[in-house]
């Protein structure tokens, strides 16, 4: 049941037109406005020097060995792994193993078998997961230099 | 109540904010690829929330916490996805919010159910373009802090906020010595910075869904924002914001049940002698 005084501290508690703050109010804003600064500027100072970078290295056709390899692929919203399976020096199958992104991996489910198609790891762009799609292409290529035979150059 | 004085309550001040956010966004979009979601979730929600009110109330009212609730989702989902997802996402949330309520509010934030909903249902991709992420930073961060302080302020909302941001980047800069930093990287800058200043000037700050006092709104900021990046780093799940202040609204719920009140209060307009009850969004 509600009491007057039950209605008065809803009604002061949520009034539309904030209450003008005072010392003490204004002095916890801007403690609280100078800790978020602080948090953010250490963290972008700690995660810049490493930021994610995607790089597509050139094709590795007929230079592998047999076995299943796996790379991670990073992008600036989040990394994949893939695993690529090599079967008498050629990729035999390519697969997003876990993902790890912000956005969903479906949207470049098409790419896996373009691997296998073009033996390396070169994909189309996806429109709309354009990231995604470089961050697996990474991946593939992280994988594939784990395969390429000792001595051979890539 | 005129235009005039409903445009300074918080929901009106909130509706042309997001109206102008999401006119400058999409100008830079691409108005043909972002119409769509937005127009079929905000149909969507005014068309079910305008039943339901209806047939709960016996008349017809504007259902401007609909149309925000359509804006936001419309905003967030990526404007890739078809126009029927940010439909189901926003008539998620309406749904949500009569069905699932504590005293006279709603438990959970109707935008932020309804795309978690739909991000596990259909795999959604958000990118949230809403926030501006296209637009020159010159331009779009003072329109967005701006905009989005003034929000914060105007629903006293302003220590929430700042719990939330401070404790969300300390979290991350501690992880960020803890795990591989390129990890967190994406969060210090655009566009996730964006995303999280949209996210907690707008989204985090609904009054009927978060504390109204400062400590609570300190304690509830804490914890959206430790939510938040431990879904983050353990699932790197898209949702992660979403899913930080679904957990402070149970928080919020269950802080209010446990003192015997409801969970959201009204809101009583400034100079009004008559007290008007809003809808909790």
């Amino acid at each position: 049941m509600a009491t007057p005084h039950n209605v008065a501290d809803r009604l002061s508690s949520t009034r539309v037109s904030p209450r003008r703050p005072g010392r003490p109010g204004a002095i916890a804003v801007a403690a609280g406005v100078a800790f978020t600064l602080a948090a953010f500027a250490a963290g972008f100072v700690r995660t810049a020097p490493t930021r994610a970078t995607t790089t597509v290295r050139p094709s590795h056709r007929g230079l592998y060995r047999d076995g299943s390899f796996t790379g991670w692929g990073r992008s600036p919203h989040g990394r994949i792994l893939a695993t690529v399976v090599i079967r008498r020096g050629r990729i035999a199958s390519a697969e997003i193993t876990t993902c790890r992104m912000r956005y969903p991996c479906s949207m470049i489910a098409a790419l896996p078998p373009q691997v296998v198609a073009r033996q390396g790891p070169e994909v189309d762009i996806v429109s709309g997961a354009t990231q995604s799609g470089e961050a697996f292409s990474s991946a593939v290529s992280q994988a594939l230099a784990q395969a390429v035979r000792d001595g051979r150059q890539p | 109540m005129t235009l005039r004085r409903y445009l300074r309550t918080p929901k009106g001040l909130l509706l042309v904010v997001l109206l102008t956010l999401t006119a400058v966004s999409a100008r830079v979009e691409g108005v043909r690829f972002v119409a769509p979601g937005v127009l079929g979730a905000v149909g969507a929600a005014v068309l079910l929330d305008s039943l339901i009110v209806r047939g709960r109330r016996g008349r017809w009212g504007f259902p401007d916490g609909a149309v925000l609730t359509g804006l936001l989702v419309g905003g967030i989902l990526s404007s890739f996805e078809p126009w029927y997802v940010a439909a189901a996402a926003a008539a998620v949330g309406i749904a949500a919010k009569h069905l699932v309520r504590v005293g006279r509010a709603n438990v959970f934030n109707p935008a932020a159910l309804g795309l978690v909903v739909v991000f596990h249902l259909f795999d959604t991709a958000q990118n949230w373009w809403g926030a501006m992420p296209a637009i020159v930073p010159s331009a779009a961060w003072p329109l967005l802090l701006a905009s989005g302080l003034l929000v914060a302020h105007r629903v006293n909302r302003l220590p929430l906020l700042l719990a939330f941001t401070g404790t969300f980047f300390a979290l991350c800069t501690v992880a960020a010595f803890l795990v591989d930093p390129a990890d967190l990287a994406e969060v210090f800058v655009a566009p996730d910075l964006l995303a999280i200043v949209y996210f907690a000037c707008f989204m985090l700050t609904d009054p009927p869904t978060s504390p109204g006092r400062g400590r609570p709104q300190l304690l509830a900021g804490a914890l959206v924002a430790l939510v938040s990046v431990v879904v983050f780093l353990r699932m790197a799940a898209a949702d992660y914001l979403l899913a930080g202040v679904l957990a402070g609204n149970v928080f919020e719920a269950l802080r209010c049940r446990m003192q015997g009140r409801a969970v959201a209060v009204p809101l009583v307009p400034p100079s009004g002698h008559q007290a008007r009850v809003f809808d909790a969004d």
